[in-house]
């Protein structure tokens, strides 16, 4: 569902990604690990159409990034690492918004907000102005943003950044659901729990580069260490 | 020395944001120059012939109005600096959390302003000097007129910055007795350099108490600043207001999207309301001056003076609605951009939806052109004229700025998404001249044939408003090209 061959995308003199292949498949969770600046973030930019490969090759559903990026988007949903909204748009308008924008009829939308709005508990603080939620409200917003119209494939950058542990685990939990339903999500995360509990694979990026691939046990085992905290330090000590 | 280091990272930033630009583009410090040497050398040839009588313009120049002038737009430029860099700008916080004074804080901020303002006013003395001195042009700024331009300026800033606080406060009241207060600075310029005008002397003593008082009011209004800062820059809960979507007819379903987004979000950061009390102001200020300058003579050129007065109005009016405007058109979606860049709809739809938006102002703008008209009892025709003319100044200025605001985007919160003062002033007098170049013709018709000239007007309008389609067909694949 996502394909990855040889990615490589550079800022002036700053290699972000070195000839990256990944392949995620339909119905998988699958979470990107790495330390700050390892490029996981360019690669799902790259795969959200944000930013065009300056080399390789990146397939959403087995359209081409950058052939056709108006298809890859109407088929994914996404969320950035630290999500800026519309300040001045409700939540609720906000999500109208995209439905509109993504062309989702208006009663498919409304049943869609509804769901979500009661996943993440959030009906009364649709009704407020973006700019006065706070980081944890901002954040289930944007997710809602990404999840109310049911894309075939979802990217979300760091998704528990700023929830509770109580949504987390909500989240993670829908998320699960989801893939097993015959969706895609490729997410990032810096918490070695989040893709222990969550994903089917990982990967482990470091300096552009994908130095472990695999299920947890394996990347685990792979890199002889007990835990995946341990592991990603031999794995990112030894790249 | 603390707050020292707040000023140096502000100046360092503004250097290399300049610097950068000037490296991407590097035709834009030529170009730069080329506008500046041309505004001056109009500005000064103006006051020339004012000044000599070769002319009969009826303009009544005189140094006190010049540097009342200079007061003014350096009260605007010192507020609207002050709003960004102090009392809307979310980066404080930062600042704010320091073992620094608030009034401390305010002056380092303060001294930025004053640093990027008075250097350009140096640049510009200096372009001014050499031209007067190479064209032998008979401007009468000698004496203490250029001491007292920069007192007028330093005055005006200050002010500037006070307001900018004042006017920020959390609650009407509070603002409306803040802004009396502080509404002393411009009653006494507008006392000393125009209502008595007691000579160049006098006024340069009122200017430099002037460049001492406001800076100290502004400092002075420090303990308010976090009040100012919290209701402008900080997350607040919001009133709803103005719901429902809206949908011009032939707009795509996209298009409604973004253009209810726009509207919404105009209105509720009160842009709207701004503008249109901008464009009120600027409608009877032109009625003002027109009662100021008393009978005219009945020159071909004093004939000439109302109708181009209005327009001058009317440009300035459409620069600041709807040129700033379309400059942040892309610049002002800031981090927000992923979400019309993830969504399966095209640059040129998002910028169909904002162009639309933004030019819910113009209507304002040719009411605006129309006060000074119906007062001064121009002929219908004349009146037709302007208004129509309005209608193609709005177009322009709309057009440049969205054009502009597409091919460099700025995406610094900080600045609300304006590209650098060098660009803004760049963009500015090119606006200027494309809205003389498109207006001219036609009331050059009109002078000999009225209706024709109606319809010259007409056609400037029209071309105006392909100018418009031109820029949304140019600038909407910049939005599908950008990455982020």
């Amino acid at each position: 569902m996502l394909s990855a061959r040889h990615v490589t995308k550079s800022y002036g003199e700053i290699l972000a990604t070195d000839r990256i292949d990944l392949e995620v498949s339909q119905g998988e969770v699958f979470g990107l690990l790495g330390s700050n600046g390892a490029g996981k973030t360019t690669l799902m930019k790259i795969f959200a159409t944000l930013l065009r490969p300056d080399s390789g090759t990146a397939l959403v559903a087995g359209v081409d990034v950058t052939d056709d990026p108006m298809a890859v988007r109407a088929r994914l949903g996404f969320v950035p690492e630290s999500p800026a909204l519309y300040d001045k748009l409700t939540g609720r308008e906000f999500l109208e918004m995209i439905a509109q924008l993504r062309g989702v009829p208006p009663e498919k939308a409304a049943q869609g907000i509804a769901e979500v709005a009661a996943l993440l508990h959030m009906d009364e603080e649709l009704e407020r102005e973006c700019d006065g939620l706070s980081r944890g409200m901002k954040q289930k917003v944007a997710l809602a943003s990404a999840m109310f119209h049911r894309p075939p494939v979802l990217i979300l950058d760091e998704p528990t950044n700023g929830l509770d542990p109580r949504f987390a685990k909500i989240l993670k939990g829908w998320l699960r659901d989801y893939a097993r339903s015959g969706h895609t999500v490729l997410l990032s995360t810096h918490v070695t729990q989040v893709a222990e509990s969550l994903c089917d694979r990982i990967a482990i990026v470091h300096a552009g580069r994908v130095a472990a691939e695999g299920r947890v046990s394996e990347v685990v085992a792979g890199a002889k260490a007990d835990t995946l905290e341990d592991a990603f330090s031999v794995i990112v000590g030894e790249a | 020395m603390r707050a020292f280091a707040l000023h140096a990272a502000d100046l360092l930033q503004a250097t290399r944001i300049t610097g950068r630009r000037f490296r991407r583009q590097p035709l834009a410090l030529p170009w730069f120059l080329m506008l500046l040497l041309g505004s001056l050398w109009l500005l000064l040839k103006t006051a020339e012939l004012a000044a000599t009588g070769t002319v009969d313009t009826g303009l009544a120049l005189s140094p006190g109005s010049l540097l009342f002038s200079a007061f003014l737009l350096s009260l605007g430029k010192g507020a609207v600096d002050g709003y960004y860099r102090l009392v809307r700008h979310p980066p404080l916080v930062f600042a704010l959390a320091q073992p620094v004074s608030r009034a401390r804080l305010l002056g380092a901020k303060m001294a930025t302003v004053f640093s990027v303002n008075l250097g350009f006013l140096a640049l510009a003395l200096g372009t001014a000097t050499a031209l007067l001195l190479a064209l032998h042009m008979d401007v009468p700024a000698g004496g203490p007129f250029v001491p007292a331009l920069v007192a007028a300026v330093i005055g005006g800033l200050g002010s500037g910055v006070a307001f900018s606080v004042a006017a920020s406060l959390s609650t009407w009241r509070r603002k409306g007795a803040a802004l009396a207060l502080l509404a002393g600075f411009p009653a006494i310029a507008w006392i000393a350099l125009i209502q008595t005008d007691p000579g160049l002397t006098a006024q340069l003593g009122v200017l430099a108490l002037l460049a001492v008082l406001a800076p100290a009011a502004a400092l002075a209004s420090s303990p308010w600043l976090v009040e100012a800062w919290n209701a402008q820059a900080a997350s607040r809960p919001g009133v709803v207001r103005l719901a429902g979507s809206y949908r011009l007819p032939t707009m795509t379903v996209a298009e409604a999207a973004v253009f209810t987004k726009e509207v919404k979000t105009a209105w509720r950061k009160r842009e709207t309301a701004l503008a249109l009390a901008t464009l009120a102001f600027l409608g009877i200020a032109l009625v003002a001056v027109k009662f100021l300058m008393g009978e005219l003579p009945s020159s071909r050129f004093a004939r000439a003076i109302l109708p181009t007065m209005t327009l001058a109005g009317v440009f300035a009016g459409a620069a600041v609605t709807l040129t700033v405007r379309g400059l942040a058109t892309l610049g002002g979606e800031h981090e927000s951009l992923w979400i019309l860049r993830t969504s399966p709809v095209r640059g040129r739809e998002v910028l169909l939806g904002k162009l639309a938006a933004h030019g819910v102002v113009i209507p304002a703008i040719v009411a605006a052109s129309l006060p000074l008209p119906l007062v001064a009892g121009f002929p219908w025709d004349t009146t037709l004229l302007v208004a129509t003319a309005s209608v193609a100044v709005s177009f322009l200025a709309l057009a440049i700025g969205v054009y502009f605001g597409a091919r460099s985007p700025n995406f610094d919160r900080s600045t609300g998404g304006l590209p650098d003062s060098f660009a803004m002033y760049g963009v500015f007098i090119l606006a200027l001249i494309a809205c003389v170049v498109f207006v001219a013709p036609a009331g050059a018709v009109f002078a000999s044939d009225r209706f024709l000239g109606i319809l010259g007007m007409v056609l400037a309008a029209d071309l105006a408003l392909l100018v418009v389609y031109g820029v949304h067909r140019v600038s909407g694949p910049r939005l599908d090209a950008l990455e982020i």
